[in-house]
């Protein structure tokens, strides 16, 4: 479904066979300076992350926070409802029976991270997002099959259409095609 | 839907209405009669107002007439113009009687807002002296009862046909007149035992106008042997009554006195006194009770020594006790009877017993401050009675355990059996008052047929067989709605004064049988009143009367100064030659139930799902035998065996019952009553087609096996406390070829019990059982000891806690029927209790002890114990059970879900669970909204899917406390607060009270050395504890097994240690 | 397909994960993917008679509701009865399922990849299962979320102590967390799904649930750090789901049921129940759809072997009780061992040991836990034992306890039978739609697992033959 060559460029996508050959073709691009990239792979490509220079994932932080929070809550919502509100006599026990509340501190604490690591995760990673301009390319489909890709925003300060495509040719890219917005 | 201040009015009858002119034949419930007519039920809404409004109390009833109940409509009784001087919402209490064969009970009935409730004993009475039975206490439900005949039917052809009261007087009234006409000639009136002076004043009045008529005996329940045992003596009117004050030897022949015999309320008190064992040196002065039966009865029980035998030979064991007593007694004159004594063969046993036994009686005659009794149940004929009566006057007991005294007004009634010759031979109408002769006379009279054939006139509650082949069935009223009065067997009289006027069609035996005598239509109040203002003449005053109405008790009644004297002792010998010792090669026994007695209470439901005393079985009457008897017939449980007497037989399953005399079966009457209603329908097996004319409660017969099984269920399945042996089957528990899991396992410390002289060796002999030694028991959780872990303190100004004493309480089971009818417990069938789910607060726990053969057995009621650390609580995900600050286990109905998590970590398994809505009553609404009116409203009626249990009659003591308040006291004074189990226990084996207090009556009773708690190893701190059985045997006679139980109880002690 | 000579990965040296000769990528998509866009006559006979099975729950439950629990075997002593015992069970199966994704994902066993997909599914579905029970056998189910703290008119909050509200919130937790974690497992599947939909239907169902995956590496990065958080997380939860079942019995202080060994001794329970139903599923599974090369020997090996692990665990913990009983010289703790074992339920009590302890002993032998036919009846068989377990623990320690007077027998009624086959309807039916709809093995999982998939893989020579 090509479209009117009127329209804005969002990048420049090229297309690798092997987890192999998008590795070194990603230390390239690197290596070139680009910013505004991305590799696209069926899979998680071992260490491919390196290879494009990316730092690690803040999305542990999120999750401790999460975390701590449940357990807290947890915690707070046992000893104010049977100490401070409502105060009942059970079996003798004392109203803040804090080893009996373990489990539930606990297992507030475990849903807390849970759910932030699965929505910290589709944040940062801003998820879900149902249209992308690279599904507009028809090879693009098989990304999720067995092919591998690199795209170059035009939004890269480096970009520059004819030099983009001879550095990712020169990759070994077998197919590189433009990608419009 | 009519307004509920029109249909309620009919509710409400109050003191002042005195002046007799009530109309009993006009229906006073519309809601009721009209079936289908939704009177009762006020919709949600204005009913929660109303009952905010005028009650301010709950009279919350399940009832949706759909399964899926979640919240409860509730109904309510409000009154229309609040009469003087009552309170709504506070109940009432009336004085009453109620009588029961010829046990008389002084009753105070709690009237809520019009509707009787519940049964209270009259402290005034010496009949109950406060206490009630069972019977007495499920009375209040037969008022209710729904399948009462509602209004009188008259015989078309093969059906009955419904009339009214003004038909039965127009048409029935001739054929009454003409047999007047003949003086009764051809006229039979079949009575129940009769104590009331005005029905008797009466009956005067009917021998008069009709002087060719003759009155039959037809109370099954009655005391005709006894009765005639003492005419025979003492000449006609002669009675006695027994008090066991001062009584140190009691030998019961054959005698129930604990629950079947006349005046058990008031001897099981007597007795329970007797039994007092606080110290070693009070339990030295306990008294002794030495028991031959052939059925395992409540008075069995308490047995220090108990002999299985043939209820035939009891008569021998009078004999030889006679004999051995010559020496030592003064005759008295009886030397007549003495030297007539038959020979009477007797086992080695049994004659060592007879020497011991006498030795005893002669040792108590001796003593001073003591005397002794020798009582003679009623199952046994004539001469035995005459015979005890004898060896009571040789023991110097007449005038002392053993009152005489002379009935005035004594009416000569005739034998059941004459009626059965007398049918067809002259006799051609029959008017049977208040009793279903043709269901329960002796089988060999064959009196159904002969009746048919009759004209038969039936005034009762039920239309029973009796009323099924009546010309005319009248319905009769319930006590507690009709005027009367009754003379105790002691000469007690007191006035029966209804609380609720005739909620059917009905008239009272009194009021029936004046107009027969006289052709009056008088009311009974008249009819009372007026037979008492003649009676007293100048004496009588308004004032008297309504102190007679207020106490419950009469008094100043003239009477005659006669004194009878036991002399006709030529007569007795002459009987005794009769007497015939010859073993038979079986013996076939028949009781009254200790519940439904002789098939009046057949269809109360309290009563038949109340488990049998002794061998728990619900719902179903068994032929009981012993274990060498099931061995010998080869039967298990359930099956199926056939009974035959002259020819006469009845099917019915085996049950077995420990303690049995071998070669005999025993059958409690009563049961198999069809056709009078739900609940009776299909309950156990009818037995008095078997009985014999002659002597009808024993005789010779033959049980074989009749193949196949009638699955009849008990409440408990387990009889020892050893988890090895099963009481219930003949199998032989130490069978090696048998997988028994319990074998090798010690008795369990759950009932603790000594002799004397292991009292007197051993004060803490209860204690001891304990697993853990009290010192070991450290809690983590206990505020005193560890105050830095913060568990709470119970700040409640009283502590509530309750002890039970295991050397009063007989088992009699009172108690489980007294708190079903204060706590609106549901009565869930048998279908329910097959599967173990009855749902008693209080049940009654029964062992048998010693050789399976022929045990001895303990009883210990076991109800919620009220762990100060209860297990259920700390178990319940949504608070529904937690725990007072007065230190009660409460439960929040409405807060359960109904995990059942509570049940199963409750060590006592005293919770029940609502599986079905148990409190929709099966049969129809309107029979529903009958029921109802029974109900508690301080009380809390639960629906489906909730936990329920004992609550320590949390709704009395919160009424006892708001009292305390009004009067300004910050603090419930002790006795004032009584559970429904204590109020009801006639040996007053309950205590409750304040055990912060160490004044009150349960602290000194908890501080008795006897006292412990069950499984307190577990730091459960129970609430409820239990004083340790004293039994007083005769060290000259075989040493009981149990000697042995507080031994068994130590030795595990050093392995306990190891424990939780 | 066993015939495939054992091929070495090039790098780790280790045998092969995906069996065949050359597989490529696309090859795994079409192997997982096809049987998707086309049911086979074998997926309608399974799903036609789980949703019979599930007709027959859904009645006993309709009827349940209408006449209350009194319709099942229940009585007093015995307030606890299959209701709870297939509670416990389902829990238990569910538990294989985040063990085989989690813990396996955090010692690096690649192996795990063929199975977690299903394995997950069938801890969601099991936990379903599960939580029916607990449900509906309270007496007022419509009442069933009082034990959340909610405000409420009675202002009354739950009781924290009870072992039953730490179930309430342990399983909710565990069916949230292992929902999760499998559908962050699924979303670049998802996508493949989409990518390769045929009809515009399949097209925006599959890209709706994939949220618009596109494969990106820096979304792998999040993404690969969330799936080992979670992982991380759910192992300490898995444990701590099964011990927390465990406290509604060891917290009472019933005999048979206060035992501190309960809690070790019900996760490896647990995960030896999970395994034996994964076997259960997967081995039709993989003959039926052709999985053999993915799902391998190797696979059906290791998990023959926990399995075997775990029933050993098992079995000594059956032991030990009996010592701790014998050891305690409590005599109601003591009684109520021999009650176990030569009670009125003996049968079930060896029942359940021959099925645990007796036959996973076979296993030992390399030609029995090489072999799909016998593994199967293993499987069924430790499946059956393991129900046996919760029953002999639930009921034999409830129906004698402490006073004998109270001791009484429980059988179940037709309606306890019904809900039990019908549960498994239940489960059979969500795991028909699971296979005939997703992905049942973890696509880009396996992908990565292949020798190719790493960026230092050389193609081994020239021209593809290698000996």
């Amino acid at each position: 479904m090509s479209k009117p060559t009127k329209k804005k460029v969002f990048g420049l996508l090229a297309e690798y066979d092997s987890a192999r050959a998008v590795y070194h073709a990603c230390e390239q691009v690197r290596d070139a300076g680009y910013k505004v990239w991305d590799s696209y792979t069926p899979f998680a490509v071992h260490n491919l992350d390196k290879a494009m220079g990316l730092g690690p994932s803040v999305l542990p932080w999120i999750v401790f926070a999460m975390g701590m929070t449940g357990a807290s809550l947890a915690m707070l919502l046992q000893w104010w409802t049977s100490t401070v509100d409502y105060p009942i006599i059970i079996a003798g026990k004392p109203y803040f029976s804090w080893q009996a509340y373990v489990p539930v501190t606990f297992e507030l604490g475990v849903l807390f991270s849970a759910f932030g690591a699965v929505f910290g995760m589709l944040g940062l990673n801003r998820l879900p997002m149902w249209y992308h301009s690279l599904f507009n390319s028809d090879r693009f489909a098989r990304v999720t099959d067995d092919k591998f890709f690199i795209a170059i925003e035009a939004r890269d300060p480096k970009f520059d259409p004819q030099k983009t495509r001879e550095l990712l040719e020169k990759t070994g890219a077998v197919h590189v095609e433009e990608v419009e917005d | 839907m009519t307004k509920p201040t029109e249909t309620l009015k009919a509710y409400w009858r109050s003191l002042a209405d005195h002046d007799g002119t009530l109309r009993p034949q006009h229906d006073e419930f519309p809601g009721l009669a009209e079936s289908g007519s939704d009177g009762l039920v006020p919709s949600t809404a204005l009913a929660r107002r109303k009952f905010m409004g005028l009650l301010g109390a709950s009279t919350a009833l399940a009832g949706l007439s759909t399964g899926c109940i979640r919240k409860p409509r509730e109904h309510i009784v409000p009154l229309s113009k609040r009469p003087e001087d009552s309170i709504p919402g506070e109940s009432v209490y009336y004085a009453s009687a109620f009588q029961s064969g010829s046990t008389v009970l002084g009753v105070l009935v709690e009237s809520q807002d019009g509707r009787p409730t519940k049964i209270e004993g009259n402290p005034r009475h010496p009949g109950s002296l406060g206490a009630t039975d069972m019977a007495a206490q499920a009375s209040v439900l037969n008022l209710y009862d729904p399948a009462r005949s509602r209004t009188p039917l008259r015989r078309k052809g093969d059906a009955q046909e419904p009339t009214d009261w003004d038909t039965v007087y127009s048409e029935l009234g001739p054929t009454i007149k003409e047999l007047r006409g003949k003086q009764g000639q051809g006229l039979a009136l079949v009575v129940p035992t009769i104590l009331s002076p005005s029905l008797k004043d009466q009956l005067k009045t009917f021998a008069a106008n009709f002087p060719k008529a003759r009155i039959f005996d037809g109370d099954v329940a009655g005391p005709s042997n006894q009765t005639a045992g003492t005419e025979l003596l003492a000449g006609p009117g002669a009675r006695f009554t027994v008090h066991l004050q001062g009584a140190k030897v009691i030998f019961a022949a054959d005698s129930d006195f604990l629950t079947t015999e006349q005046d058990h309320v008031r001897l099981q008190r007597e007795y329970a006194l007797g039994r007092e064992a606080n110290t070693p040196a009070e339990a030295a002065n306990m008294s002794r009770l030495y028991v031959v039966e052939p059925h395992f009865t409540v008075t069995g029980a308490q047995a220090d020594h108990r002999l299985r035998m043939r209820a035939s030979q009891v008569g021998a064991v009078l004999v030889a006790l006679a004999r051995e007593l010559k020496a030592g007694s003064k005759l008295g004159g009886a030397e007549a009877v003495l030297d007539a004594l038959p020979e009477a063969p007797l086992s080695e046993a049994e004659t060592k017993f007879v020497q011991v036994l006498a030795k005893d009686l002669l040792a108590a005659k001796e003593a001073r401050d003591a005397n002794s009794v020798v009582l003679v149940g009623e199952r046994q004929p004539a001469w035995v009675h005459a015979l005890g009566l004898v060896i009571n006057l040789m023991l110097g007991n007449v005038g002392s355990s053993i009152r005489l005294r002379h009935d005035d007004t004594a009416v000569k009634v005739e034998p059941i059996a004459a009626l059965g010759q007398a049918l067809g031979a002259g006799i051609d109408t029959v008017i049977a008052i208040e009793c279903d002769p043709a269901f329960e006379a002796p089988g060999e009279l064959d009196l159904p047929a002969k009746l048919k054939a009759a004209t038969v006139i039936h005034l009762g509650q039920f239309n029973d067989a009796t009323g099924k082949l009546s010309a005319w069935h009248l319905p009769a009223t319930h006590y507690l709605e009709a005027w009367g009065d009754i003379e105790a067997p002691d000469a007690t009289i007191s006035i029966v004064q209804p609380l609720i006027a005739p909620l059917h069609q009905s008239k009272s035996a009194l009021e029936f049988l004046a107009w027969i005598a006289s052709d009056a239509q008088v009311d009974g109040y008249s009819l009372v009143q007026g037979y008492w203002r003649r009676v007293l003449g100048a004496m009588w005053s308004d004032k008297v009367w309504r102190r007679w109405l207020h106490d419950g008790v009469v008094h100043g009644v003239p009477r005659s100064g006669q004194n009878p004297q036991p002399r006709e002792f030529a007569k007795l010998a002459a009987e005794m030659k009769a007497a015939n010792f010859a073993a038979d090669k079986f013996e076939v026994n028949f009781h009254l139930d200790p519940r439904i007695g002789d098939g009046r209470h057949a269809n109360n439901g309290w009563l038949q799902e109340c488990p049998h005393p002794m061998t728990k079985l619900t719902w179903d009457n068994a032929a009981y035998v012993s274990i060498n008897t099931a061995r010998k017939l080869g039967v298990e449980n359930c099956d199926l065996v056939t009974v035959q007497v002259g020819g006469r037989s009845v099917q019915l399953p085996v049950w077995i019952a420990p303690g049995q005399a071998d070669d005999t079966v025993s059958l409690n009457v009563g049961f198999g009553r069809d056709g009078i209603g739900i609940v009776a329908e299909g309950s156990g097996v009818n037995v008095y087609p078997l009985q014999a004319a002659g002597n009808r409660w024993f005789t010779a017969g033959e049980v074989v096996k009749f193949g196949g099984k009638r699955m009849i269920y008990s409440t408990q399945d387990w009889g020892s406390l050893s988890p090895a042996i099963d009481m219930a089957s003949t199998r032989d528990d130490n069978d090696p070829k048998l997988s028994n899991a319990g074998r090798g396992y010690p008795d369990r410390p759950i009932v603790r019990e000594t002799t004397v002289a292991g009292f007197q060796a051993d004060a803490h002999f209860a204690m001891k059982g304990d697993l853990m030694p009290p010192e070991r028991l450290v809690s983590l959780w206990d505020h005193n000891t560890h105050p830095d872990f913060g568990a709470p303190a119970l700040t409640g100004k009283q502590q509530w806690g309750m002890a039970i004493d295991l050397n009063k309480c007989t088992g009699c089971s009172a108690c489980t029927v007294a708190c079903q009818a204060e706590n609106n417990i549901p009565v869930v069938g048998r279908s329910q209790v097959a599967n173990g789910r009855e749902m008693h607060w209080i049940r009654l726990d029964r062992y048998y002890s010693g050789a399976k053969e022929d045990p001895q057995a303990v009883v210990q009621p076991m109800l919620c114990q009220h762990c100060e650390t209860a297990p259920c609580e700390n178990v319940c995900p949504v608070n529904a059970t937690a725990h007072s600050p007065e230190g009660l286990n409460d439960m929040a109905y409405n807060r359960c879900i109904g995990t059942r998590y509570c049940a199963n970590n409750c060590p006592y398994k005293v919770r029940r669970f609502n599986f079905f809505n148990y409190n929709r009553d099966p049969v129809n609404s309107d029979d529903e909204k009958l029921l109802w009116m029974q109900k508690n409203p301080n009380v809390t009626v639960r629906f489906r899917g909730v936990i329920e249990k004992c609550s320590y009659c949390v709704q009395r003591i919160q009424e006892a406390k708001i009292q305390a308040h009004t009067a300004g006291e910050d603090t419930v004074k002790d006795g004032v607060i009584v559970t429904a189990c204590q109020q009801v226990c006639p040996s007053e084996a309950i205590t409750f009270g304040d055990v912060a207090d160490p004044t009150t009556k349960v602290s000194k009773i908890k501080a008795s050395a006897r006292n412990y708690g069950v499984l307190t190893d577990l730091n459960t701190r129970p609430r409820t504890t239990y004083l340790g059985r004293v039994r007083n045997p005769n060290p000259e006679l075989a040493p009981p097994a149990v000697a042995a139980a507080p031994a068994a109880a130590a030795e595990h002690k050093p392995s306990g240690a190891g424990g939780h | 397909m066993a015939q495939y000579h054992d091929e070495l990965d090039p790098i780790t040296g280790r045998k092969e994960l995906v069996e065949g000769h050359n597989v490529t990528f696309h090859d795994v998509t079409e192997a997982v993917a096809r049987p998707i866009d086309a049911p086979s006559p074998r997926w309608w006979i399974a799903f036609i008679l789980s949703s019979g099975l599930l007709g027959v729950y859904l009645v006993s439950i309709a009827y349940l509701l209408y006449m209350g629990t009194g319709i099942w075997g229940l009585n007093n002593p015995v307030a606890w009865g299959w209701a709870i015992v297939n509670f416990v069970f389902w829990v238990g199966i569910g538990h294989a399922g985040t063990l085989i994704s989690a813990i396996l994902f955090l010692f690096r066993q690649k192996w795990r990849t063929s199975i977690n997909r299903a394995a997950e599914a069938m801890t969601i579905f099991a936990v379903i299962c599960a939580l029916q029970f607990p449900t509906f056998h309270t007496g007022r189910p419509w009442f069933i979320y009082w034990p959340l703290p909610l405000p409420n008119q009675m202002q009354m909050w739950p009781n924290f102590r009870s072992p039953l509200l730490w179930d309430v919130f342990a399983v909710s937790t565990y069916f949230t967390v292992s929902l999760l974690f499998w559908y962050v497992g699924l979303i670049p599947d998802l996508a493949t799904m989409r990518d390769r939909a045929k009809t515009p239907i399949r097209r925006f169902a599959y890209g709706l649930f994939a949220l618009g995956w596109r494969g990106s590496t820096r979304h792998w990065v999040n993404y690969e750090k969330a799936y080992m958080i979670l992982a991380g997380l759910s192992t300490p939860l898995v444990l701590s789901v099964h011990t927390i079942v465990s406290f509604d019995f060891a917290v009472s202080q019933l005999p048979g049921w206060h035992t501190t060994i309960f809690p070790p001794y019900f996760v490896a329970g647990a995960i030896f129940s999970g395994f034996a139903m994964v076997l259960t599923l997967l081995l039709p599974l993989r003959a039926w759809f052709k999985l053999e090369h993915l799902i391998t020997m190797k696979h059906l090996e290791n998990m023959a072997k926990i399995i075997l692990l775990t029933g050993t665990m098992v079995g000594y913990a059956y032991g030990m009780e009996f010592f701790i009983a014998w050891y305690s010289g409590n005599p109601y703790e003591s009684f109520a061992f021999a009650n176990r074992a030569f009670g009125d339920y003996w049968w079930a009590y060896w029942i359940m040991v021959s099925c645990n302890v007796i036959s996973p002993q076979l296993i030992w032998f390399k030609s029995i836990r090489r072999n799909v036919v016998w593994l199967f009846i293993i499987s069924i068989f430790v499946n059956i034992g393991m129900w046996f377990e919760r029953f002999v623990i639930t009921v034999t320690s409830l129906h004698h306890d402490f006073l004998p007077s109270s001791w009484d027998y429980y059988s179940p009624t037709i309606w306890d039978v019904s809900t039990l086959l019908g549960s498994f309807g239940l489960f059979f039916f969500l795991f028909c739609l699971f296979v005939r709809y997703l992905p049942s093995i973890a696509i880009g999982e396996v992908k990565s697992v292949m020798p190719q998939a790493d960026p230092h893989y050389h193609e081994p020579g020239h021209g593809k033959e290698k000996h």
